[in-house]
């Protein structure tokens, strides 16, 4: 039971352990007191990150960055041969214009170099969308404090719309192919 | 304890203040007191959630512990806030019971 305690967060456990314990080691042990105090440990570990002195433990903050405008544009150009394969495809074959499908598909043989271009679009949305978003987090004296820094800029979310709903179409045609 | 006095009577801080109101008390105690006189069982978790709480508001102050039970007592704000909640809860009662007369009148 002395264990449970653990799950408290640094600074409950200063003020509360000692006298915690000793009711702990007063009740006899049961699955529902188990519940309750892992219950308890995790509303106090919410209080402390949303409670924290000098504001809330958890925060988001936006830094765009140049780095991340450099994968947004990154992303786009990695999916270009699928965009263009796919683009010929639909002028040809869905607007019925002659020509496009048939310089570019010949350029596009079968597999592995056939697969490789369908995978580009999930390759160039991880590459524009995922690093935009960063993670940190440290253990202060109030317990664990972390932050969520999106570095994102107009770019990556431009980048990420072409790239994911280029990357869905491929994988809706090869499925419903 | 603003944040549960949508739990009413059953609410834990509630609980607490009432079975202070007697005197101090350590933790086991509220517990078992709080079960003699409400019925309902409170795990240590959510009494020590709910001290924290009241602590943190200066409803109840904290004495000096006795072999690692610490008491506690109702502080002048505590009182005041359960004397409070206990009018509100009378008034509840009262008109509870007036609209029940009530109801039952017009039946018969």
């Amino acid at each position: 039971m002395r264990a449970l305690v653990r799950f408290f967060p640094p600074t409950w456990r200063a003020r509360y352990e000692e006298e915690f314990t000793a009711l702990l080691a007063d009740l006899p042990p049961s699955p529902s007191l188990v519940l309750d105090v892992l219950r308890a440990a995790a509303r106090a570990n919410v209080d402390v990150i949303t409670n924290a002195p000098g504001g809330p433990a958890m925060g988001f903050v936006s830094a765009p960055s140049r780095r991340a405008s450099g994968l947004g544009v990154a992303g786009l150009i990695i999916s270009l041969p699928t965009l263009i394969f796919v683009l010929a495809n639909m002028l040809q074959y869905g607007l019925g214009i002659q020509g496009p499908a048939d310089v570019i598909d010949p350029l596009v043989p079968g597999p592995p170099i056939g697969w490789l271009v369908l995978m580009l679009p999930l390759i160039g949305f991880v590459t524009a969308a995922v690093p935009v978003v960063g993670v940190t987090i440290a253990r202060g004296e109030t317990g664990l404090r972390s932050q969520i820094v999106v570095h994102m800029r107009p770019v990556n979310l431009f980048a990420g719309a072409i790239t994911g709903g280029l990357a869905a179409f491929v994988v809706a045609h090869l499925i419903a192919g | 304890m603003a944040d549960d006095s949508g739990r009413g009577w059953r609410d834990p801080g509630l609980l607490i203040l009432i079975s202070l109101a007697s005197g101090p008390r350590h933790g086991f105690g509220m517990l078992e007191d709080i079960e003699r006189f409400s019925g309902r069982r409170l795990g240590p978790g959510t009494l020590y959630g709910a001290l924290e709480r009241l602590e943190r508001d200066g409803l109840v102050e904290p004495l000096e512990a006795d072999d690692r039970r610490r008491p506690y007592r109702l502080s002048d704000q505590g009182s005041r806030v359960l004397d409070e909640q206990l009018g509100g809860l009378q008034r509840l009662t009262e008109v509870a019971a007036t609209r029940r007369h009530q109801s039952r009148a017009t039946e018969r």
